[in-house]
């Protein structure tokens, strides 16, 4: 620590004090917490972060007659600055540079990163010669051997070929080169750029890209919160792939992804990428307040947007100014502002799956389907109308046999307790639906029959007389999703009531006769439905009813709590205090459809031939519907209100305390706001985001794809690039890049080929242990990278080496071996079951494709450092446990990929020739003369064990879905997988080196 | 230990001599440990300020905390602040000038009418400090001169996540490191062999689902997550060796493992640092079974923790799993028990979760004393937030609901130089909102960092250029509540 400290601070050092990079971390560190941006903790009414104010406490040229230091070293404790309990004082060689700072005329600058981005101008330097000819061919190397030769330090040699091979495999595509890639380079068939093209080009790189970008997105496959219920995300996944493989330019990927539903001519897809937007988590819990989450997704936008886009946390200025960025709680509501227009719920209460805005994504073959549905629809509906047009003679035949019927079915003959007369149109809402009264009374031992014509046009409650609680008493009738009739008579949910439900589903749309009896009884036997005058087959699902149905709610049309409302029409309904007949109800049916004028309900209810078509009509529809519904991926986008949100100041960050005016959506001041004429949504975001102008988004871009292979960025803290962020150690070679990506028509690709081509990338990541000691994070590029694989890429790389790899792109999201019951312990599967794992090739795909619930994340993802994908996530710490070892050691993947490189060991001939194989599949190199002595001596241990004890043998070859038959799992093929575990658990083989 | 252990130990020595960089997921055996394991980056990525600064002056009471979460949130009418005097206000509307316009969940916030529900169970004065607590609790109650009773707890979230996220973390959004993950970057390990922070979950419903987030390390490095214990084989995942690989095979495989990766020429701490976390591994196979092999333990302390002690994966297994990592110097042992969460037919369904939690609670309390454990160790038991006076749904002599209250709930805290004998605060005749002495959760965590010998306003760490605190800006030692 203090070495990294004494390396930024150039104490007694020679050249000038730079402001930003020596004096102003001083002040943000000391003095911002009471004398910085934030107006509300600032004392004394003095700020050291505006110029005017410090000239109050510093006299340029004069230190002695500086307020500033004289505070530093006070005597009296109450003068004295920082306070002494906030525990906090300069070092003697931080005052030191304040006071040369002083005396060198106090000079101000800004915060270099919110200062516009210049091409630097190249050093003026004698090209490199010699060894370091290879230093010559870009700029890129020459801003770093500069500034390296400005620290006194020399570069490190170049890594072997392979080792390069092997750098540039896995920073490229997470996956380590394949022997036919490593023979094909070493025999010098492919040239380095032809390699790094080739990689460039790869779906591998699309897909290690993507991997990257979501943990900045936050994606993820469940919602998160309490019920962490499923959603389908991934068509947005596939959206990141996509562009990644295409090379989008990086200002349209931003664009599009913050304002692709407002760009004009943007189609499909434009939309589909805001699901960047929605990949926060979202709240299902019954009983949330709904403004407080709806708040609560928009500031996640906002801050990830700030984020990834620009390397700037915003978070502090929720509650209050930010206290060391010129960040204002102003200035976070006007840029939180944008995202406040989505079309959006904050709770939506126990919903499962996607929820709204959503789009719509099918496939081609799904759009073919789709087009002959509806083509075969549009021909029933014809041949429909015929038979309706054709129907007079068929009505009047129906009409004659009728006489006969209804009389000898007879009239129902006591008085209706209600009887009502016409049409009651439902418009599927709950303020409308028609309230009939208190006047009939349902109780558990009356009888009863209500009998109504109906036409559903969605499914519902078709009356109720319920209480609105959870203990549901009453009765109703409602068509359950699907369109099947259910009459529920309830005491009190579930425990002590009657639930029964019909076989056979009502057409949507259509016109049927509904009569629901009920005898008196308290059982579900009691309970009979006609449908159209014919009995219905009932299933009784809760027949446990002994107690009253009383309740104050009256008799409602179309409605009851938790279920749809419904949509449609209702007309004749009546209430009889009896069990009618089945020659009674039929009867009542007959009645309007032998009426005059009744040709519409006789074609519903009675024509057989129409009934036909209808009944294929429906279940094509039906097809459509469950299409549409069930496999037809959707994704959740942006889409904004018509009518504007009006965003103020939330005081202390809460929901329910705005305050101030109405705020238009802006950029922090400190960025001098949109220009004028800019449009005030998130396409004006868009805009300013990727203007030429912008000082962040290119930097940060370039950064992030530094540290992609280098494991750190230029500027270290990839998620900050406030003054409170790490500075960058080669400011003009980060500058330099990120014009050139502007300049380029922000081609990511290119900056990825420059990088992996460059010396400074190419050189050798072994150091002596002053180096190291020197420069512990490589900040200063004297030696080539060195980092842990990602999470993903251990696992990947296990799979690849075997041979077991799918590669497979895009898709929904798989499930690997997961130990079981893990989401079970937590209840973390209550909304959506078991962890059932996936079968075949999907037990293989790239871990990018793993699963991933929030709550309970895969453990190989959290043992190796993956974020819980709840929050934007820049930068992955990479630590070393033992839970990792134990995990690749044990872990039936590695298992099983150790069994699988074993297998392709013993293909080639010779101990020798197999060792060499599988080390050089794992680490891209042969064993060394003493590495084989070892790998030697332990073949012949395992040998030499599983031989004496083959049982062992059996047990060691068995893991995994891939598992052969006992009888062909040999002693020798368990010692071979013993050596391949052991590469795969070597120090080497997770290192990217 | 059996020799054969011993000699595989022995045969371990040969990677020693790599050890020289102990940068360790579970620390060493110093405290502030963690200041090593972060002292390489630079301040802008976190960590260079001196992690765990101890409080001036302050002497740690206590090395070790468990704390016995009732994940739900159980009702304070019905445990450990009972209201009798309600008895008489059954049914009758609860006063708008209780509720004086707090928010509600929405699953209560359209009812129609809020009628008082009085505990359908009595509550007794316990000990010779004279606690009023529910008759439910009988071994709780049994030890309540050893307790230290909070009744003036108050929250913020009214729903589950939020809540149980402030609890665990001090923020009700994610991403803030929970407080085991904080001890142990503050202060260490203090076994060789064993996590430093370990997590272990029963459940008497599922209906209230934990999350991993619960024992994460937010924006600390990774190694500093709870480990959770599982109740199967593998009591932590991948712990046991692969088919066809017993102890022996194992170490020797280890062996070569050293070997090869001693072979490579080039310095790097990182790989003696994974030489040394392989080794720890190692270990662990055999100290994690250890601990969870109860066959040692006597009949009579088996007994004590009720005979769900028999099973593993219960709540009073746990607590007696507690014991033995207390016993083994785990630093946070985070228990969570699952189904406290009573909207409707709490009679029945609390009375359930008393049953499974009650007797090894106080089991708990009573083995450590009994061992000189309680000293040194801080037993905590308590919710997210409590529970309303009025009836959530229908309220009858024998039925009834409560919703969730963020206004107040009790806790109880024993040992680590805790006041056992104490009740703290006072709430409302309806326990609707505190009168007396209200303690936050920023309180609570505040006061437990300081008997840990931690000041938390100086336990910090730098995530994107701001000092966190798990306290937040907030937290005041509650003096009242220590002896």
């Amino acid at each position: 620590m203090i070495l990294a400290l004494l390396a930024l601070v150039p104490v007694g050092g020679d050249g000038p004090v730079d402001f930003g990079r020596d004096v102003l971390p001083i002040l943000s560190e000391y003095c911002f917490d009471c004398h910085g941006p934030d107006a509300a903790a600032r004392k004394g009414d003095l700020r050291l972060d505006v110029h005017d104010d410090v000239l109050f406490v510093v006299e340029p040229g004069a230190p002695e007659e500086s307020e500033l230091l004289a505070r530093l070293v006070h005597e009296n404790p109450k003068r004295l600055m920082p306070p002494p309990s906030t525990g906090k004082a300069p070092t003697a060689a931080e005052r030191e540079v304040l006071r040369r700072w002083i005396e060198e005329g106090a000079v101000w600058a800004g915060h270099w990163s919110f200062e516009a981005v210049e091409a630097p101008l190249l050093p003026a330097m004698s090209l490199p010669s010699g060894e370091l000819t290879g230093w010559n061919q870009d700029p890129l190397d020459l801003l770093v051997l500069h500034r390296l030769g400005e620290q006194g330090m020399s570069p490190s040699p170049p890594a072997a070929p392979a080792t390069w091979l092997r750098r540039v495999h896995l920073d490229l595509t997470g996956l380590p080169p394949t022997l036919e890639q490593l023979d094909a380079f070493l025999s010098g068939e492919v040239t380095d750029a032809e390699v790094v093209d080739g990689l460039l080009a790869s779906d591998a790189r699309a897909e290690h890209r993507t991997r990257e970008w979501l943990d900045l997105a936050r994606y993820a496959d469940t919602n998160g919160y309490q019920n962490d219920f499923r959603r389908d995300q991934w068509p947005w996944r596939d959206w990141v792939l996509g562009a990644f493989a295409a090379n989008m330019p990086y200002d349209r990927f931003v664009m599009e992804q913050v304002a692709g539903d407002l760009i004009e001519g943007g189609g499909r897809d434009a939309v589909l990428a805001t699901g960047f937007q929605r990949n926060h988590r979202t709240v299902t819990e019954a009983g949330s307040i709904d403004e407080e989450w709806r708040v609560e997704n928009v500031a996640d936008r906002a801050e990830t947007s700030a984020t990834a886009f620009l390397g700037l946390t915003v978070a502090c200025a929720r509650c209050h100014d930010h206290r060391y960025d010129p960040i204002s709680q102003v200035d976070y509501y006007r840029f939180f502002g944008f995202f406040d227009q989505v079309d959006e719920k904050g709770v939506y209460s126990e919903v499962r799956g996607n929820v709204a805005p959503i789009l719509r994504v099918p496939s081609a073959e799904q759009e073919a389907r789709l087009d002959a549905l509806a083509a075969q629809i549009a021909g029933l509906e014809g041949s429909l109308l015929e038979l309706e047009q054709s129907a007079a003679d068929r009505h009047a035949a129906f009409r004659a046999e009728g006489e006969g019927v209804a009389q000898g079915g007879g009239e129902p003959g006591e008085a209706p307790l209600l009887e009502v007369e016409g049409a009651l149109v439902l418009d599927g809402t709950r303020a409308n639906a028609p309230d009939l009264g208190r006047s009939v009374e349902f109780e558990q031992d009356r009888p009863f029959t209500v009998s109504l014509w109906l036409r559903p046009d969605a499914h519902g409650a078709v009356f109720s007389r319920m209480e609105d609680t959870d203990r549901y008493r009453g009765v109703d009738l409602v068509l359950l999703e699907g369109m099947r009739p259910a009459v529920h008579l309830i005491h009190d949910w579930d425990r002590n009531a009657i639930k029964v439900v019909g076989q056979e589903p009502l057409v949507q749309g259509a016109w049927h006769h509904v009569a629901v009896t009920y005898d008196g009884s308290r059982k579900a036997a009691g309970v009979s439905v006609f449908i159209n005058g014919v009995q219905a087959g009932l299933k009784a699902e809760v027949d446990r009813l002994d107690g009253t149905l009383a309740t104050e709610e009256p008799l409602r049309v179309g409605t009851r709590r938790y279920a749809g409302h419904l949509a449609g029409e209702v007309r004749d309904l009546r209430v009889d205090g009896r069990v009618l007949g089945s020659g009674e109800v039929l009867a009542l049916a007959r009645e309007r459809a032998s009426a005059e004028g009744g040709v519409r309900f006789f074609l519903a209810a009675f024509d057989g031939e129409a009934a036909g078509v209808r009944r294929r009509l429906a279940r094509t529809r039906g097809d459509r519907a469950r299409l549409e519904r069930d496999e037809i991926p959707t994704a959740m986008v942006l889409r904004d209100r018509e009518v504007p949100r009006e965003t103020r100041l939330l005081r202390r960050g809460e929901y329910d305390h705005p305050e101030g005016e109405v705020l238009t959506p802006d950029v922090p001041e400190i960025f001098g706001g949109l220009p004028d004429g800019a449009r005030r949504d998130r396409l004006g975001l868009a805009r300013w985001l990727v203007a030429p102008t912008n000082p962040l988004t290119a930097r940060v871009a370039v950064n992030r794809t530094w540290a992609s292979f280098f494991g750190r960025g230029l500027v270290a803290t990839v998620e900050d690039f406030g003054i409170r962020g790490a500075r960058p150690e080669h400011p003009a070679l980060l500058d330099h890049l990120a014009a050139d990506l502007v300049a380029s028509g922000w081609d990511l690709r290119a900056l990825e080929r420059r990088i992996a081509l460059s010396a400074t990338y190419r050189q050798t990541s072994e150091a002596s242990a002053a180096a190291r000691e020197r420069d512990p994070d490589n900040g200063w590029l004297a030696r080539g990278p060195r980092h842990r694989l990602d999470a993903e890429g251990v696992r990947d790389q296990a799979l690849l080496a075997s041979g077991l790899l799918v590669q497979k792109v895009g898709g929904p999201s798989v499930k690997p071996y997961q130990p079981a019951g893990l989401w079970k312990e937590l209840a973390g599967g209550a909304g959506q079951g078991a962890y059932v794992e996936s079968t075949g090739d999907d037990l293989f795909r790239r871990s990018l494709y793993t699963y991933r619930k929030r709550t309970v994340p895969h453990p190989q993802l959290t043992t190796f450092d993956a974020p819980g994908f709840e929050l934007c996530t820049a930068r992955r710490p990479s630590t070393n446990t033992p839970l990792q070892a134990l995990a690749l050691l044990n872990g039936p993947t590695y298992q099983e990929a150790s069994r699988h490189l074993a297998k392709r060991m013993l293909e080639a001939e010779g101990e020798e020739a197999r060792l060499t194989l599988g080390m050089r599949a794992v680490l891209s190199r042969g064993p060394t003369g003493g590495e084989l002595e070892v790998l030697k001596g332990a073949l012949g241990r395992y040998r030499r064990e599983f031989e004496a004890d083959s049982m062992a043998a059996v047990e060691l070859l068995g893991v995994g879905a891939t598992a052969t038959s006992p009888r062909a799992r040999t002693p020798e093929w368990a010692a071979y997988t013993m050596i391949a575990s052991t590469l795969l658990n070597l120090d080497e083989a997770i290192t990217q080196r | 230990m059996s020799s054969d252990e011993q000699d595989l130990r022995r045969s371990a020595a040969l990677g020693a001599a790599l050890r020289t960089n102990r940068r360790t997921f579970l620390g060493g055996g110093a405290a502030g440990l963690g200041a090593l394991a972060l002292g390489s980056l630079s301040p802008a990525l976190g960590g260079a300020q001196a992690p765990g600064a101890k409080a001036p002056g302050a002497k740690a009471k206590a090395k070790r905390v468990i704390s016995l979460f009732q994940s739900g949130a159980p009702s304070q009418f019905e445990t450990l602040d009972p209201k009798p005097g309600l008895l008489d206000q059954f049914g009758q509307e609860l006063p708008e000038s209780v509720r004086k316009g707090q928010r509600l969940t929405t699953m209560t916030s359209g009812q129609s009418s809020f009628p008082i529900a009085p505990s359908k169970f009595g509550a007794t004065r316990r000990g010779e400090s004279g606690a009023l607590m529910g008759d439910l609790l009988t071994h709780t109650g049994a030890i309540a001169d050893k307790l230290c009773i909070v009744r003036s707890m108050v929250t913020e979230a009214i729903n589950h996540d939020p809540a149980m996220t402030f609890a665990q973390t001090g923020s009700q959004l994610a991403g803030r490191p929970s407080m085991g993950a904080w001890l142990s970057y503050g202060l260490g390990s203090m076994n060789e062999d064993l996590p430093t922070f370990v997590v272990m979950v029963s459940s008497s419903a599922t209906k209230q689902p934990l999350y991993a987030r619960l024992w994460g390390s937010g924006f600390l490095p990774t190694r500093h997550q709870g480990v959770k214990l599982r109740s199967g084989e593998d009591p932590v995942l991948y712990l046991a060796n692969a088919p066809g690989i017993d102890r022996a095979r194992r170490r020797a495989m280890l062996d070569d493992l050293e070997r090869l990766n001693g072979l490579r020429e080039d310095e790097d701490p990182e790989r003696d640092t994974r030489v040394e976390q392989y080794e720890l591994a190692f270990r662990m196979q055999a100290a994690v079974p250890d601990l969870t092999d109860i066959s040692d333990e006597p009949e009579a302390v088996l007994e004590r923790y009720g005979p769900d002690v028999r099973r593993p994966g219960t709540f009073a297994r746990n607590c007696l799993l507690a014991r033995r990592m207390a016993e083994r110097d785990v630093r946070f042992v985070q228990l969570f028990h699952m189904g406290w969460d009573h909207h409707g037919n709490l009679p029945k369904d609390l009375t359930k979760c008393v049953k499974d939690t009650d007797q090894p609670s106080a089991a708990l309390v009573q083995d450590l004393e009994e061992r000189g454990l309680l000293d040194d160790t801080i037993v905590v038991w308590g919710g997210e937030f409590g529970r309303t006076v009025y009836s959530q749904g229908e309220l009858t002599e024998e039925n009834y609901g409560r919703d969730h209250h963020p206004r107040c709930f009790p806790i109880w805290l024993a040992g680590g130089g805790f006041a056992p004998g104490v009740t703290h605060g006072e709430t409302c005749d309806h326990s609707y909102n505190v009168v007396r002495d209200p303690v936050s959760t920023h309180d609570l965590h505040a006061t437990l960092l300081h008997q840990l010998g931690l000041d938390h306003e100086r336990l910090t760490y730098r995530f994107q250029g701001r000092d966190f605190r798990l306290t937040d800006v907030h937290g005041e030692l509650v003096k009242g509540i220590l002896s």
